[in-house]
């Protein structure tokens, strides 16, 4: 079930009217029904792999459990090795299990020596790399006893499995969710206001310029061999909207689903393509990801404060792994790696300044540049292997770049218009945010212009990219 | 009972205005489609009309549809053809309205160089079988009552494409522009459509890089059986393209379909016309890069006409 399916559009008013009108008397009540509700909507992808997610809350909530009651530091830190293995192994079987068949395999035929491993059938389980990340962050947390274990199941369920979340994040600390979960929910006008102001956001940015661009560049990558370096470039461009449209428009509407059930999850993008430079983009591209690898392995790793070498050698590892939680392909590693490169340059790059009078045109000039390099970094992101990317790379940087590009000028202008648009907006919490405006007849039509467009873009729903990771 | 809280009521009394918007958007959609004639609808309610003296009748898709004009064939003709109508709702067209044809003596069926590798659930095509349930009264796989696109035909289009249907019944006041006997007709040709660059892009629309016919054949196979109880003649035939197309596509995928549906029409003993790479066709003859217009339909209905002769 997609959010921007016509299942869903009747899936969700159907939980908003159980949740507040039917099941609201008791908390465990209302509790009970968001999970039978997130267990549908899981199950409707594929019941099977309910199973899985049962398991995977079942042994993080007893571990969990065991840490907290534990005192001896020796036995508590097996026992969170222990359940590290636990999900990583869960993680690595479903997704990487394959990449590292072939990988071996490679590494073999390189010295001549042929090996036959046959390639294993697995079924991604959509959204385990998110609640995987979720239940890790949960026992990390309460080994460190940054939060006390959860003393009830249903809470922790729902937690894990919380329907607008599960699929593609944002990926929730214990320590925010929890405690709304335990508590009495009273339906918060405000909040839902933003929240339908979110969904309405999300589905814009996913129908009209997510799917939009998807349709533009699926049909240029598959025949980008006979395109000119400026179509490509132009193409690696509306990439990167299409990913941005596709997972903030995602993001956007669970925080406001999330919203209209009185929950307030935590931001996940924040205008990430008017960062200023790499590191000011991993700051407000994916939040809840950037945060948990850097919570969770920057800073375990010693982070910034062992020397130079020790910090360089952390962002590569970081990098790469954010590369590889991605997608089992070399691709991906090189995009993380791609990002850790940037990363060190400008780490050692940013402390030539300029003058204060030309800071807003640095400024402008910065977001400029670093979106491009981005943009062109996700070439690897986009390509289905590191041939293709080099390729596409070799056909970008010919004579080519300088001729006249066949992709529609008016999508590219539009793009513009909306950067503009964030431009504008970026000191607010998201795009949509317009109770400045304090006529309401122009917020109703800005909202209707919205509706409209989304429904003129919809049709076949398509899928979400980041489902796949 | 349960009251609401005066936030709750303010907000579903805010919210309820967009609402019925959306539903009174819908309900002007649904009556669109349910009251005003289109060619689903129209195509149902003509053929009937025609089964006491058609003659030939032609199935496929907007080739056949813009490309053959019944009335440029000797014998009484009618045209079945539909936009995207593929070789599964070509099979069960022919299964439903087959034995109410008195006088059928033959079928044109289609091969065009998508036909055998069309998949069902492909975006484009895979709305259109809930027209084709509703509005043609076909057993359509997959159109059930759990399914809420079956229940709408508002919702089962893409949006702009309704938007699209709009503007044409407001300026035209008609959704149904075919003739009585079935046939869709392009005048001249649009420049714009009917250019290199623009049989590129078609080309690589159509273009799903498969090569298992598996599938289509058997519904192919099945169709050709069901005339032959009938002993109803089919004539398969590939549709003439502008070169702007033909140069497009991939060579190894065309010979391959050819060359089945030689084999076909040898093994089941009908006649198999292949018109794709014809020289009597010039890019003059299209409106666009492959569909004809009124005067290339005039040549291509004579050519089949003359085959079923």
């Amino acid at each position: 079930m997609l959010f921007n399916s016509l299942d869903f559009a009747l899936f969700f008013p159907i939980v908003f009217i159980g949740y507040w009108f039917i099941f609201n008397k008791n908390l465990n009540v209302q509790n009970a029904f968001l999970l039978i509700a997130s267990c549908f909507f899981y199950a409707c992808w594929d019941w099977r792999f309910l199973f899985l997610l049962a398991f995977s809350i079942l042994s993080n909530y007893f571990f969990a459990d065991k840490i907290d009651k534990e005192v001896r530091p020796r036995s508590r830190k097996l026992l969170l090795i222990a359940i590290i293995i636990i999900n990583a192994g869960l993680l690595c079987y479903f997704k990487y299990c394959n990449f590292f068949i072939e990988s071996f395999q490679d590494a073999f035929f390189l010295f001549n020596i042929k090996l036959n491993f046959s390639i294993l059938h697995i079924i991604l389980p959509l959204g385990i790399s998110f609640y995987t990340f979720q239940n890790l962050s949960y026992v990390t947390d309460v080994y460190r006893k940054h939060t006390s274990a959860v003393k009830q199941l249903l809470p922790y369920s729902l937690y894990v499995s919380f329907f607008p979340t599960i699929l593609s994040g944002p990926i929730e600390r214990a320590n925010h969710l929890i405690p709304q979960i335990i508590a009495i929910r009273k339906f918060n006008y405000t909040l839902a206001v933003n929240g339908m102001r979110m969904v309405l956001l999300g589905l814009f940015e996913k129908v009209v310029i997510g799917d939009s661009c998807a349709v533009i560049v699926n049909s240029i990558y598959a025949d980008f061999e006979s395109q000119s370096g400026s179509t490509l470039f132009c193409t690696a461009i509306l990439y990167s909207f299409q990913i941005y449209g596709d997972f903030s428009g995602y993001s956007h509407i669970a925080i406001g689903c999330a919203a209209l059930l009185g929950f307030h999850l935590r931001d996940n993008f924040n205008y990430p393509y008017l960062a200023k430079n790499i590191a000011d983009f991993w700051r407000r591209w994916h939040i809840s990801f950037s945060g948990w690898l850097r919570d969770y392995i920057y800073f375990p790793l010693g982070g910034s404060k062992k020397g130079a070498l020790i910090r360089i050698r952390n962002l590569f590892i970081v990098f790469v792994f954010s590369g590889l939680w991605h997608g089992a392909n070399f691709t991906f590693i090189i995009y993380g790696g791609i990002h850790a490169i940037l990363f060190v340059i400008h780490i050692y790059f940013s402390k030539w300044g300029g003058s204060a009078k030309s800071y807003a045109v640095r400024s402008i000039l910065s977001i400029f540049a670093t979106f491009t390099v981005l943009a062109l970094a996700r070439v690897f992101f986009r390509a289905p292997s590191v041939a293709v990317a080099l390729k596409y790379f070799h056909i970008i940087f010919s004579a080519s770049l300088f001729t006249k590009p066949s992709v529609s000028r008016l999508i590219l202008v539009l793009l513009f218009f909306y950067m503009m648009l964030e431009w504008f907006q970026k000191d607010k919490k998201h795009l949509l945010d317009i109770s400045f405006i304090k006529q309401k007849y122009i917020r109703y039509s800005i909202y209707l212009v919205m509706l409209f467009c989304v429904f003129y873009f919809s049709g076949q729903s398509q899928s979400f990219v980041y489902f796949k990771f | 009972m349960y009251t609401l809280s005066f936030n709750m009521r303010v907000f579903i009394t805010k919210l309820s205005f967009f609402f019925v918007i959306i539903v009174m958007a819908w309900g002007g959609v649904e009556w669109i489609y349910r009251c005003v004639p289109n060619i689903y609808s129209y195509k149902n309610k003509i053929v009937q009309l025609n089964y006491n003296n058609c003659k030939v009748l032609i199935l496929g898709n907007s080739h056949t549809y813009y490309g053959l004009n019944p009335d440029d064939f000797k014998e009484a003709a009618f045209n079945l053809a539909n936009v995207s109508q593929t070789l599964l709702f070509d099979g069960i067209l022919l299964n439903k309205h087959i034995a109410y044809f008195k006088k059928l003596e033959c079928v044109v069926i289609p091969v065009e160089y998508s036909s055998l590798t069309t998949q069902d659930d492909h975006p484009d095509l895979e709305w259109r079988k809930y027209f084709y349930s509703e509005q043609m009264h076909l057993d359509m796989p997959g159109v059930h009552a759990l399914n809420a696109r079956s229940l709408s035909l508002a919702l089962a289009p893409q949006f702009s494409f309704t938007v699209s249907n709009i503007k044409k019944y407001a300026k035209e006041g008609t959704l149904a522009d075919c003739s009585l006997k079935g046939w869709g007709r392009y005048n001249g040709v649009n420049p714009k459509m009917n250019n290199p660059l623009a049989g590129k892009r078609v080309a690589q629309r159509h273009e799903d890089g498969l090569m298992d016919f598996s599938k289509n054949l058997g519904r192919l196979k099945n169709m050709l059986v069901v005339c032959r109880k009938k002993n109803i003649k089919v004539i398969l035939v590939t549709m003439p393209v502008t070169s702007y197309y033909r140069d497009n596509i991939d060579n190894k995928k065309l010979t391959a379909i050819v060359r089945e549906c030689n084999v076909l029409a040898n093994r089941e003993e009908v006649s198999y016309l292949n018109l794709f790479d014809d020289t009597r066709f010039t890019n003059d003859d299209f409106y666009d890069a492959d569909h004809l217009n009124a005067t290339g339909a005039k040549k291509c209905s004579r050519i089949v006409d003359a085959t079923i002769q």
